[in-house]
Parts: structure tokens; sequence; C-alpha cells
């Protein structure tokens, strides 16, 4: 920790380096060919029964779905994998991947130090947390029923990680912190244009008249930005507004 | 130095700079449980958070059932009374089905033998309340997302608690708005009395549930897929 302040302007004067690109940044919405993968930030509780629920028309040509979560949340690990066990009782080609980042910020922890674990938890690995089996060693996409064979789950360490490995075109989120690092991580590779992915941000059905702090910071940092109310339509004119869909 | 700071009942110098993720949670705080004697549960009024599924009497032979809400962390007092009978009575509910969560579950009151006791069934936590709010007639809920869509989903009327001391910003708004287009009734813990004898369940409209299928159509269209 003796490095931080040291890290911190490093890190800082990189994101001033990255201004000319972000000027110079053309959206370019180049034509996909299906199967797009699709990368899921699952939040705490109430989020990550949202983002199921939007999940359960999507068609067939989506997928795989790499869903994000924070470790040590068991709860929304059951909802995921009986949604996917569903799922693949209709279409028989459906494939999941679990992952594990640490979390951004703790409940109500101060404005500063959330800043410094979301930076952490964006670029470091925690390799003694984490354990890796040794064999695999590319992130592999199981099917469902191997899945619940496996018998421990690989943990990537950081959320840099994560992206590489899946290489999702698209990037969906529902507000939760977590979606924080991996939204801000996906928009620097595709300003570096290392991989550009689209990050479509669905703010919460809770949110009437104001924004969640996730949604007001991904607001500028989105290509889509659907909000479920009019009243944010008004006051967020970039976003976009569906009528309530959760 | 540091023995004399330890025993002044500061923290050494070593120990002053751990960050928060180091702390943790209230509970596993190292002073949290030195506390815990000393600190009085909130003054939080007993029947916030309870869910009422109460029929009316004509229409419904099954008792009505009253169903808490889940996840809701409750302080009450010791002794908290089985909340507002008279009111439950008056309107015809036989029975009250309360999820307690974390606070202390309901004494067991004397009853005046001239009116019929509402039956009450306490229980602090489930997996899944879907069959006990299939069975209810009446909700009467916190202003949590989940749960009033739950509910709403179900077609069952609801009643909207707010806590005023918790000041839980995004639930009051939705549960506002939710008022606002006539689906709901909403009140305070003070005023649930009141909304409980003058109610009208008639006037709520039906809600209408949510079109994820607008949502797969605008992905598709991102992706050129239509």
């Amino acid at each position: 920790m003796e490095q931080l302040p040291v890290v911190v302007v490093l890190l800082l004067l990189f994101s001033l380096l990255l201004v000319p690109l972000v000027l110079l940044d053309r959206r370019r919405r180049g034509r996909r060919t299906p199967p797009f993968s699709l990368l899921v930030v699952a939040g705490s509780g109430g989020h990550t029964t949202e983002i199921l629920r939007l999940l359960s028309c999507l068609s067939e040509s989506y997928s795989p779905r790499h869903y994000v979560l924070a470790d040590s949340d068991k709860m929304s690990e059951a909802k995921i994998r009986s949604f996917e066990q569903k799922r693949a009782e209709t279409f028989s080609e459906s494939q999941f991947s679990l992952d594990r980042i640490p979390r951004s910020r703790e409940v109500r922890q101060s404005w500063t130090s959330s800043v410094l674990t979301t930076l952490y938890s964006i670029l470091y690995s925690l390799p003694l947390t984490y354990k890796r089996k040794p064999d695999l060693s590319d992130l592999q996409v199981f099917s469902t029923e191997e899945w619940g064979a496996l018998p421990e789950q690989r943990r990537p360490g950081s959320v840099l990680q994560v992206l590489q490995e899946a290489a999702p075109c698209l990037i969906l989120c529902n507000g939760p912190g977590t979606c924080v690092p991996v939204c801000l991580s996906a928009f620097l590779l595709g300003l570096l244009r290392i991989k550009r992915t689209i990050i479509v941000y669905v703010e919460s059905i809770c949110r009437v008249e104001t924004l969640s702090l996730s949604g007001k910071i991904l607001y500028y940092f989105s290509d889509y930005f659907i909000v479920q109310w009019p009243d944010l339509k008004k006051k967020y004119p970039k976003s976009v507004y569906l009528g309530r869909i959760v | 130095r540091e023995g004399r700071s330890v025993a002044r009942g500061g923290k050494g110098r070593r120990q002053r700079y751990r960050g928060s993720r180091e702390l943790g949670t209230p509970l596993t705080h190292p002073l949290y449980p030195r506390l815990i004697p000393f600190i009085p549960p909130p003054p939080i009024p007993p029947f916030f958070s309870i869910s009422l599924f109460i029929p009316p009497p004509c229409i419904s032979p099954l008792f009505p059932t009253i169903l808490p809400h889940p996840r809701y962390p409750l302080h009450s007092p010791l002794h908290s009374p089985v909340p507002c009978p008279q009111a439950l009575q008056s309107r015809g509910y036989q029975k009250l089905v309360l999820q307690v969560g974390r606070s202390s579950l309901p004494q067991p009151q004397p009853q005046p033998s001239s009116s019929p006791a509402v039956a009450v069934e306490a229980f602090r936590f489930k997996d899944s309340l879907a069959e006990d709010l299939q069975g209810a007639d009446l909700v009467i809920s916190h202003a949590g997302a989940g749960s009033c869509l739950e509910t709403l989903e179900k077609g069952k009327p609801l009643i909207v608690v707010i806590n005023d001391k918790l000041m839980d910003n995004h639930q009051l708004e939705l549960a506002k708005q939710l008022h606002r287009d006539g689906y709901v009734l909403y009140c305070n813990c003070s005023t649930l009395v009141e909304t409980l004898q003058s109610m009208d369940l008639s006037a709520l409209k039906p809600f209408p549930p949510g079109q994820p299928e607008k949502f797969a159509s605008f992905l598709d269209k991102v992706f050129g897929l239509q």
C-alpha cells in the first residue's frame, strides 16, 4: 500500500493520454454475425431477478452467456443456474459460464475509498484469494449438464482478465456496483481499439425520478442507456425509453 | 509507546490505518460485540412490514392469511403486540400470517370475549412466498421493488407501508409512482390503521405486466437481426 499514491498518479496520467482517443472516437457499429456472446453483470438479489427477466425473452443467437458475480454471492448463483436449466430445456445449444470478481464497493462505503477499490478490482489479480485449477488454462464454455459436474468453479482474478477471455459482443448490466468496473474496463478496451463491445445499461425499475450512482456514471460511457419511466427520459435525453420491460 | 496508546483505549499505530475492507461489515467489526449490550434497539413501530392477506368474508371461504414481507430486517420492542387487530376484525379479516424476519415474534394478546379473535400465524423466513401470496387476499408490505412487483403480478391488492425513519429513497419513489398510477395503497406506520379502516380495494387498478419482449426486439434491432 506504500506505492498507492504513485499508482494513482500514474493512472491519472494514463487517463490524460486517453483524452485524444476519446475525442477521435467514432463508434463504428459494424455488422456482426450471430451468435453474439453476452456478458451479464449480476448484482445482489433484486438486480439478478430483474436481469434474468430481461434475458428470458432473448432469442437463441445470444449465446454463450457469461455471468459476472461479486464474490460471496450465493443467492444470485442459484437463481442463474435455475434460469439456465430452464433455458436448456427449450434451447438445446444453450451455453453459459459464471465468473466472480472482487466487490468494487461495500454498502455505504465512502466515495474516495470506493474509487480506489474500484480501480483495484479493475486492474489487480488476487492470486492468493482465488484458486485456479491447473488444467483449465483458457475459459471454457460448458453446457448446463457439464457445469453441474465440475468439482470447483474457476475464478479469474480481475475484470480485465474476464473481459479478455470472454470477449463479449454485448455487456448487459442493471445497476449494481459490480457493473461499474466491468463497463469501464470494456470502455477502456474499446478506446484502445483492442475489443469493441456494445454496453447496454438498463436502469432498474425502482428508479422513477433519479438515477442510481452506477447509472449516473455509466450514462456517459454506455452505448445504450435504457430507462423504464418517462420522467427519467425527460431528464436524461440520451437515454432510450421502451416502457416497463421488467 | 505503542503499549501506552493501547492502554488508553486507543488503537495502536498499525491499527489506525486499516481500510474499510478489512473491518468488514458492522457485525464483524471488532468493536461491535463489545457495544451490543449498550445499544438499545431503535424504536420502530412493530407493525411495520406486515402483509395481510385478508379476503372480504363473503367472497372467500378460506381464512385470510397475512403474508409478511421477506428479507426485511425489522427491529421491534421486546413485546410486540399483534398489529391493529380491531381494524382487521372490522373489515372482516380472520387470519393474519406474519413474516417476522429478525424481530421478535408477536406475543399473544388477551382478546375481548365478545369479538372473534384474529388468528395469527408467524414465521421468520421462507425460501419462497409464492404459495402464501396465492392464498392471500390482501398484502401489506414494505416498499421493496421485488415484493411490490411480485404481489401486483399475482393480482393481489397491496398496501405499501413506508418507514419514514429508514428513508430508503428508491423504494419511496417506486411506491409513490405506483400509488399515483392507482395500483397500490400507500401509508405510513402511523396511518396504517386509518388506511385499513377506510380502504377501498375495488378502486385499485389491475397491474399490467412488464414486457421484456420489447427489450429483446430492441437488442435484435441493435445487432441487425430483424
